[in-house]
């Protein structure tokens, strides 16, 4: 009878170590960022370089790849948890049924050039090669106080960028954009660029619900972590500042249980 | 005898067991504010019932958490400003407004010591002011929709700033971090009793009848269930009867239920009179109000949103009410209201 005790104990104990982790054991865990060999992925490789994962209690693995089709297919296969590829072809694995959830922006190639006036193919071109942070949208994956986190941490990754550019560049020279080439920055996934994008790329297609990409674009934990960092903040960073002015979100959007937000009377 | 009597008594209950659980059902969310409690009203006096629909009530810390728990089909039904459901539609959610729940109600305030500076019935006072708001609130888009009507560049002559909370727009403007701050019940009754702050204008001062709160639900529910919501509506209507007819027990009800001080909730409620509980859909007033975020230039990109009102429920729901009450004066007020709002 004993031993049929031990027996349970040891299966029950097992069955916890294989379970579906929690959050926050997730947040233990350490996340697998895939990122794309781009200046475009700076900021996940300033706020790594700057320990900004670490300030918000994440450790990050970042996992390198030279193109978006092999990071895709890794993330899709459950080998990176995260990735920041380009826009143009997450929104096509999107469209081709892909659960992915886009959380964050990254940098775009901005480089303006004379034939951009007859031409404007080229400079599209830039903006779908522009990154996009998103993951798989599964059972398993980072939950939204671990996503805050990764967030908050490159909305930091953005205001050292524009406030101490020199510094910023330096921790990560290898991927200072070459000369003449402008990369713009933004953490912001943005709907209605991302939707612009969709749009021009005709990937809306007639069975889809118009909600189709909304759902695959995750703005509510953006919005609360440029929530929490500027509820943390005296006077504003003007860069901070910046990107709340530019963000269309809710009022007091969207608390994700990491701080509870219960002022008498809610609000509208 | 005796034995009829109990099986009678048994089909009875049965019977009315039965029809309880028949009644459709109705999960419906909203924020803590004494002009939302129509809700509380119908629920207590056993409209919602009458009318034929069983309805589960949730409350929420802020509009934004209410539409997310809308869109992940925890709720049926809800009302959570108006800006959370026009961003929400605008990024691609499909949700339609139905109904309202309350007309007005943004306020104002200021340090007692600035109220004769900022006194008046002229927006100018607010020139070269500094006032605190929370980004996307409704006092923010109607205040600047004030403005605009009253010809003043906001973004010229007035300078905003955004915090993000009523809390923190009430602690910059007790600090005097800002000039006055933009706030909604019962927020500006709590800052005037707690920190002596004042009330400088009710933004209904400036422009009458404008909307907040609407009422929404996601558009496959509406269009798969119209009857159901319509008696949800017709429900709400009585409440907002008994609202303008019973005002203790209306006060009474609201305090129960949002656990507000009654004297704050009878204050707002019956004698400044800061907000009107109304289900009138105004669908005018939504189009006001998505034309000031665009103004603002909060959303630069324009939607047929009027696609995502439904006036029809809310006029047949009364219509059956007046029907069986013709002479009843409230009802003929809102029926002229509807015609002038829709």
């Amino acid at each position: 009878m004993r031993c049929l005790g031990y027996l349970l104990l040891i299966v029950s104990l097992a069955l916890l170590a294989v379970g579906v982790k929690p959050d926050s054991a997730r947040a233990a865990a350490a996340i697998r960022l895939g990122f794309l060999d781009d200046p475009g992925s700076a900021l996940v490789l300033l706020a790594d370089a700057g320990s900004l994962f670490k300030e918000e209690g994440l450790e990050v693995k970042l996992v390198r790849f030279n193109d978006s089709a092999s990071g895709l297919a890794s993330l899709a296969a459950g080998k990176v948890d995260v990735g920041a590829f380009a826009v143009g072809e997450t929104l096509k694995a999107i469209a081709k049924g892909h659960q992915l959830r886009i959380i964050a922006g990254g940098g775009t190639d901005r480089t303006g050039s004379l034939l951009d006036e007859v031409d404007a193919s080229a400079r599209l071109e830039r903006e779908d090669r522009g990154v996009v942070v998103s993951l798989p949208d599964l059972p398993g994956a980072p939950g939204k106080e671990t996503l805050a986190k990764l967030v908050s941490a490159l909305i930091k990754a953005d205001l050292l960028l524009h406030n101490h550019p020199a510094r910023a560049w330096n921790s990560i020279a290898h991927q200072r954009p070459t000369k003449g080439r402008d990369f713009r920055f933004d953490p912001d996934p943005d709907y209605y660029r991302l939707a612009d994008i969709w749009k021009r790329l005709d990937l809306q297609a007639p069975s889809m619900a118009r909600s189709f990409l909304a759902d695959h674009i995750y703005d509510e934990i953006y919005c609360d972590a440029l929530h929490d960092l500027r509820d943390g903040e005296g006077e504003p960073d003007p860069v901070l500042k910046k990107l709340a002015d530019k963000a269309v979100c809710p009022p007091d959007c969207c608390p994700t249980g990491k701080k509870k937000r219960n002022d008498k009377g809610g609000s509208q | 005898m005796k034995r009829i009597f109990a099986l009678v008594l048994m089909i009875a209950l049965l019977a009315g067991s039965a029809y309880g659980a028949t009644l459709p059902k109705l999960r419906v969310g909203y924020v803590p504010e004494p002009a939302h409690g129509l809700y509380f009203v119908a629920k207590e006096k056993g409209f919602f019932k009458d009318e034929g629909v069983d309805v589960d009530l949730y409350q929420f810390g802020s509009a934004a958490e209410g539409m997310a728990a809308l869109k992940a089909d925890k709720l049926d039904v809800g009302t959570f400003g108006t800006t959370a459901p026009l961003v929400f539609i605008s990024k691609g959610s499909e949700f339609t407004f139905i109904g309202g729940m309350m007309i007005g109600g943004q306020a104002i305030i200021t340090r007692p010591e600035r109220l004769a500076e900022l006194s008046g019935k002229d927006l100018k006072v607010y020139k070269g002011k500094k006032i605190g708001l929370v980004k996307l609130s409704t006092g923010d888009v109607i205040f600047k929709g004030a403005l605009k009507k009253a010809g003043i560049d906001y973004k010229k002559d007035v300078n905003f700033v955004e915090f993000g909370s009523v809390a923190a727009v009430v602690e910059a403007v007790k600090k005097g971090a800002v000039d006055a701050g933009l706030v909604f019940p019962p927020h500006f009754s709590l800052a005037e009793k707690n920190h002596g702050l004042k009330v400088a204008h009710y933004i209904e001062d400036f422009y009458p009848d404008y909307t907040c709160c609407r009422i929404v639900a996601p558009t496959a529910q509406v269009k798969a269930n119209p009857d159901t919501y319509r008696r949800f509506l017709a429900a709400l209507i009585r409440a907002y009867r008994f609202y303008k007819t019973n005002p203790d027990e209306t006060v009474k009800i609201y305090t129960r239920a949002l656990k507000i001080d009654e004297d704050i909730i009878r204050n707002e409620t019956y004698v400044k009179r800061v907000a009107e509980s109304n289900p009138d859909p105004l669908r005018k007033g939504i189009l006001d109000f998505w034309q000031h975020i665009r103004d603002a230039g909060y959303i630069t990109q324009d939607y047929p949103i009027d696609q995502h009102i439904n006036t029809a429920l809310y006029k047949q729901a009364l219509d059956s009410i007046v029907k069986r009450e013709p002479k009843d004066k409230v009802y003929q007020q809102m029926l002229a209201f509807y015609k002038k709002n829709n």
